[in-house]
């Protein structure tokens, strides 16, 4: 069964990314990015809600009390790749109740915690039972799901309760978490603290071009399988193959276009489901799914194979409207319109600031070498 | 506003070498008065138009984008800012005049008001600001007073 190889696919393996217009792609994807992140006020309320979640768990009269429990954001909220929901959903927002091993069964864990939050109140009635997780429910606002799990001795390794198997299975969401931010290039996550701080909000501009190819991914992934999505492949597991396929171009279309096509050649290269395991934990098989529910891998490949002619698409389209059109088709109607609203924004801002110039050839541009300077008018227009 | 009726007007030689030389993709197809330049631009680096301005003397250049015809979005909803004569307006009649440079003005107000007009296929919002003249006459076409 191919796995994903420790090594990079060499780049020149791949057809060249044409170049025409992927500066303004790449503008207009960032500017999708930043529609799809928390904004600051659900970002402080995630905050206070998972502070107070950390300090009920952690209380003194609390069954955990003894395990020096620590509580930590693992997953997109981690790693800043969060993505608002298509419909008015809730986020969904992961945390680790990292406990010491004391020799607890692991259903045991799982049923301490549920009754750890059911004593509460206020928690009570937002208690959902998951598999490896409970969650709170805060409606219309987030999940959030909280995962239990000791650590096993080995760094940041955890073993984490799974009802179905009535056992433990292995993780390292902090150990995949710190391997995915290198390979973005960036470090700008803090060691959690004993409850650790989110990571503060970050602005588009900010993240990494990994970070946006990961958001981007799954926006498009939540409009394919909207209508199934318990079939749609997991955001760990586009986030491992996106950081895996990942080159360090600084543009996130080639980024994208790079990622897609390596995972096109690795999945055309078996009849059988790929293996995507955790970078960084030889234990941690994260794409199982696949080898259970043969359904859901068939979709994925469609998925990709759709994703891929949407993406080529959009690479070859030579005017705004066709960019529109092609990014509405993978990203929705709204984020595609929005994007490109702030982008003649900018453009107007350019103009107005007196730095829009025009080339020999009569395109927009920047920069020294240009013809002429777009001066001061006022597009005057009166059909009737 | 910018006042720019100091300088002597421009005659069509001059105004000729100056196009072609900072827009190579331009040249003269009729001589005389009018006056008429063909070329091309990309705006955006993808769809190349080509356009033609037409200048007769004392008279504000007409700009008309030969192909790919200008689409409207709704049959029965015009282009912003065009002329219905299928000119493009690109700018208010103060801020023209013989004294100035096409290359320097037409042009690049041509660029920018196509990248505009894309933006506005694409989401039905004109962007690039401009004048909404109501029924002020004055700004119809016509010969330029100086």
């Amino acid at each position: 069964m191919p796995t994903l190889p420790a090594q990079k696919l060499r780049d020149d393996l791949l057809p060249p990314a044409p170049a025409i217009g992927t500066s303004i792609l790449d503008e207009l994807l960032h500017f999708a990015c930043e529609a799809l992140q928390l904004t600051p006020t659900l970002h402080a309320e995630a905050d206070g809600h998972y502070r107070a979640v950390a300090n009920w768990i952690g209380a003194e009269d609390s069954y955990f009390f003894g395990f020096d429990p620590d509580i930590y954001p693992q997953g997109s909220f981690r790693i800043g790749t969060t993505t608002r929901p298509i419909l008015d959903n809730e986020f969904d927002l992961d945390f680790v109740l990292q406990l010491l091993d004391r020799g607890v069964k692991p259903l045991v864990l799982l049923e301490e915690l549920e009754k750890r939050l059911r004593a509460n109140k206020m928690y009570a009635p937002m208690v959902e039972r998951l598999n490896r997780c409970v969650r709170l429910n805060y409606a219309n606002q987030f999940h959030l799901d909280i995962l239990p799990g000791v650590l096993d001795g080995t760094g940041t390794r955890i073993a984490v309760p799974d009802r179905k198997v009535a056992g433990w299975k292995s993780s390292d969401p902090k150990a995949h978490a710190a391997w995915f931010l290198s390979r973005g290039l960036t470090e700008r996550f803090d060691k959690a603290a004993q409850i650790a701080p989110l990571p503060s909000i970050q602005t588009a501009a900010e993240k990494s071009v990994l970070q946006r190819a990961v958001q981007l991914f799954k926006r498009a992934r939540d409009r394919f399988f909207q209508a199934n999505c318990e079939i749609a492949p997991r955001s760990i597991v586009l986030t491992t193959i996106a950081a895996w396929s990942y080159s360090g171009t600084r543009s996130t279309v080639t980024a994208i276009y790079e990622a897609v096509h390596k995972m096109r050649a690795l999945v055309a290269s078996s009849e059988r489901p790929i293996e995507v395991w955790n970078p960084v934990n030889p234990l941690e098989l994260l794409s199982e799914h696949w080898n259970t529910n043969p359904i859901a891998y068939q979709v994925f490949r469609r998925w990709l194979d759709a994703f891929a002619d949407d993406w080529d698409k959009l690479l070859a389209a030579k005017s705004i409207p066709e960019m529109q059109q092609h990014l509405a088709s993978l990203f929705g109607d709204g984020i595609a319109t929005d994007a490109i609203v702030k982008h003649a924004a900018r453009i107007d801002d350019l103009r107005k600031g007196g730095s829009l110039k025009i080339s020999t050839a009569g395109g927009l541009m920047t920069g020294s070498g240009a013809a002429a300077v777009v001066r001061p008018n006022t597009f005057y227009g009166d059909h009737d | 506003m910018t006042s720019y009726r100091s300088a002597r007007a421009l005659d069509a030689q001059e105004q000729h070498t100056r196009l072609v030389l900072f827009f190579p993709g331009f040249r003269r197809i009729a001589r005389g008065n009018p006056v008429i330049w063909e070329g091309t631009v990309q705006p955006i680096g993808g769809t190349t138009y080509k356009i033609q301005i037409e200048h007769k003397r004392n008279h504000r250049p007409l700009v008309r984008v030969v192909e790919p015809a200008l689409e409207r979005r709704e049959a029965d909803i015009p282009i912003p800012h065009t002329f219905k004569t299928g000119e493009i307006c690109l700018h208010l009649r103060a801020e023209w005049n013989s004294s100035r440079y096409i290359h320097e003005t037409i042009v690049p107000w041509t660029v920018t008001w196509l990248f505009f007009y894309e933006v506005w296929r694409a989401t039905g919002q004109w962007l690039g600001g401009g004048h909404e003249p109501e029924n002020d006459e004055s700004e119809q076409l016509e010969i330029e007073s100086e």
